[in-house]
């Protein structure tokens, strides 16, 4: 008896030790926000919450040590070799590549119904493709109009600008100050093209829109316009006459910004932190700027645009209920929330999440944010070839800075687009 | 019996001979190993994929298509753009390097005080990384803040803080010549400095005896017996130059409007932003039966100028 007892003593531990427990899913999560130290402690906060929160599910979490620019070949290289992750964080701009390569999975079969509720069609129709949903926004990165109020008061300039052509007016008033004490050059306004980072094209695209004009219209190029001419010959105008400084990268624009020689300029909330760390004043910099909305052509109508970050499922992913309690945390309130605790500024497309995170916002630049993001329009950024027609839009900006005629260099880049997306 | 004996030293020593010969292949084998797999099979499948249509939906199975690839890329004709920036940005660079680099050699060789320190000193610039040089040089560069403006303002070469070195074509090219004769300095400095060192002392005191002057036994004495030195230098650096990617790339992007896109930063290009593998494995390809015939060039002119010394 003594033995019969020991020996299912012993089967039970040993049951125990292989798999009488039932063994918890894990689902591997991509991310690039590594690279930028700023965020660390954000995302460890995220996935930190997680796995405290969610006992039933193990986020395996992959984060990338090389530079966000080179995520894309990482996955394009996984991709034919099915050794993707369950789950990755990509650009928008990025989908159309993967997608092409068939490895996305219908993200409907694994996010909870109720989440994808949350969306508007406006922002989850863009990712569906053949009644799939191949992809959700994770959050919005919208672009506002960076101040500097020092600047704006030495210039004489009392109220915001409500439309563009007050922006552009604003610009050249501060662009007439000259030089700043140490026989710094004060520019008005800057715009991007330095032709070594990425989405220096699609920078010029609020400029457009404020013109009236536009990129893609219904799946044709209509750069070529009467609208973007008048955009073209304005930007020319600016480098040509000294408002804008030329060939500058969104870093060393920033970097211009911090030191106090720069009147405007639209980015992210997020590059406060660049703000601060490139001021001689520090975290005290901040009091000397302002963020507002790209006004459009008339008041009350706003330019700006989102660069979205989606997440992906790859067709690799076997643990599809596990995989939707991940994407509807990442998504969710507690996320965005953490993001808007680390100064991130990220907005969500997912309604109850703004109305449950952004529902008070005191910070006076992130107010102004959130404000552009109810105006900032979504990048038509789900083509196979929009990566070269940015950097073909960058070349085209850098000719204009060179001093080439508005209308031919427009004429030129329309066609080189045109011809690229009928590939 | 002495027939039998002489048979079986026959024998074993062609047993004694065949094992040595393997024995060779063993040792030889891992060498031809890691060159057929590291070196060898992807330039054999380089030009095989430059005569396929190879994309991203097809990336495992190039699709044979002829020589469309390279129709492509002449039809474009951004081709002889990219080689012709390519060309002049290598003679300017090696012969930035291969003057400078002999005026440094020759004031190290001289004697001078402190020569072991300045031999140090110079070359720092060659134990950085490339991308840290191109990083280090945009910031350098930089119009409104940028410390070589700055110096050329104080020096009133420029009347203030607006020389915009990127965005003008061939200031950008100057650019990255200057960051990359800076980089890759050091190296010419010390192949000419040994080669200089090797020269034959009583050869120039003869020839100053003979009523040569420092500059005729230069011309004369000095450079015939450096020249296998010289002739290597040169070409290597030339090969090197020929595939600068890193400081082209992070400096200014082939930029502006491809001012400064060399061949390198065309395939690179063609691959990761394109993603068209098989355009970008055909300009590979063409650049480097170039580089062949260079080599080739190379080797002929070594040849001679060895049996010209002997």
């Amino acid at each position: 008896m003594k033995k019969i007892l020991s020996l299912l003593m012993a089967l039970t531990i040993l049951l125990a030790c292989f798999g009488m427990s039932a063994e918890v899913p894990v689902v591997t999560v991509n991310s690039w926000s590594w690279v930028d130290s700023g965020w660390a402690d954000c995302l460890n906060a995220v996935f930190g919450n997680f796995a405290e929160t969610h006992q039933d599910v193990v986020i395996d979490l992959d984060t990338y040590s090389c530079a966000y620019a080179d995520v894309m070949n990482n996955l394009l290289v996984q991709a034919p070799t099915q050794t993707t992750p369950d789950i990755a964080m990509v650009k928008a701009a990025w989908v159309p590549q993967l997608l092409d390569l068939g490895v996305l999975a219908d993200i409907s079969t694994a996010m909870p119904a109720e989440a994808l509720a949350d969306y508007t069609e406006a922002a989850l129709g863009a990712y569906r493709v053949d009644g799939k949903i191949v992809a959700v926004p994770y959050f919005g990165q919208g672009y506002a109009m960076f101040y500097n109020k020092d600047l704006f008061e030495e210039a004489g300039i009392t109220e915001l600008p409500k439309t563009f052509d007050e922006v552009l007016e604003c610009a050249r008033k501060i662009s007439a100050l000259g030089q700043d004490d140490k026989g710094n050059t004060i520019y008005g306004l800057g715009l991007v093209n330095s032709e070594t980072e990425l989405a220096e094209g699609y920078n010029v695209f609020p400029w457009l829109w404020a013109r009236g004009g536009d990129f893609e219209k219904d799946g044709s190029i209509v750069l070529d316009s009467e609208a973007n001419l008048q955009a073209y010959t304005e930007i020319a105008a600016l480098y040509a006459d000294g408002t804008s400084p030329k060939g500058l990268s969104f870093k060393e624009m920033r970097n211009l910004f911090a030191t106090g020689c720069l009147g405007m300029f639209w980015d992210l909330q997020s590059q406060t932190a660049s703000f601060k760390a490139g001021s001689e004043l520090g975290d005290a910099f901040i009091e000397h700027i302002g963020a507002f909305p790209i006004p459009g052509a008339t008041k009350g109508t706003g330019v700006g645009y989102n660069d979205d970050v989606v997440l992906v499922m790859f067709n690799t992913c076997k643990n599809l209920e596990a995989a939707g309690v991940v994407l509807d945390y990442m998504t969710g309130a507690t996320t965005i929330g953490y993001m808007k605790e680390y100064g991130k500024g990220k907005m969500s497309s997912r309604m109850s999440v703004m109305a449950q995170v952004y529902s008070d916002v005191s910070d006076p630049i992130a107010a102004a944010f959130v404000d552009a993001n109810s105006t900032n329009h979504a990048l038509p950024c789900m083509n196979l070839h929009f990566s070269e027609a940015d950097e073909a839009i960058t070349r085209s900006v850098t000719r204009l800075a060179q001093g080439e005629d508005p209308a031919t260099v427009l004429k030129d880049v329309s066609e080189e687009i045109t011809e690229l997306y009928a590939e | 019996m002495r027939r039998q004996a002489a048979a079986a030293v026959l024998r074993t020593r062609g047993r004694f001979r065949l094992t040595d010969r393997w024995f060779g292949t063993f040792l030889v084998a891992p060498a031809i190993i890691v060159f057929l797999v590291v070196i060898a099979y992807p330039i054999i499948r380089g030009i095989w994929v430059s005569f396929c249509a190879n994309k991203l939906k097809n990336i495992n199975n190039p699709i044979w298509n002829d020589f469309k690839n390279y129709q492509v890329i002449f039809k474009k004709g951004a081709f002889w753009n990219y080689f012709g920036n390519t060309l002049s940005f290598c003679f300017f660079t090696v012969g930035s390097q291969l003057v400078l680099g002999m005026l440094l050699a020759l004031l190290l060789n001289s004697g001078i005080k402190g020569r072991k320190f300045f031999r140090g000193l110079f070359i720092i610039p060659w134990t950085i990384p490339s991308v840290v040089v191109a990083i280090l040089w945009r910031w350098l560069i930089q119009q409104q803040y940028g410390v070589l403006n700055y110096i050329l303002m104080r020096l009133r070469v420029i009347s203030g803080m607006n020389l915009n070195w990127t965005n003008d074509p061939h200031m950008a090219m100057l650019a990255i010549i200057i960051a990359c004769v800076w980089k890759q300095l050091p190296y010419m400095m010390v192949m000419l400095l040994a080669g200089l060192q090797s020269v034959d002392r009583g050869l120039q005191e003869a020839a100053l005896i003979d009523g040569a002057n420092q500059a005729q036994s230069f011309w004369h004495i000095t450079i015939p017996a450096i020249r296998p030195v010289l002739v290597t230098c040169v070409w290597l650096s030339i090969t090197q130059n020929f595939q600068q990617f890193t400081i082209i790339n992070n400096m200014t992007g082939g930029g502006p409007n491809y001012a400064t896109q060399t061949l390198s930063v065309a395939a690179y290009k063609e691959a990761f932003t394109s993603y068209n593998f098989g355009t970008s494995a055909a300009i590979g390809v063409l650049w480097m039966v170039f580089l062949f015939v260079l080599t080739m060039l190379s080797n002929h002119f070594s040849d001679r100028f060895g049996r010209d010394i002997v």
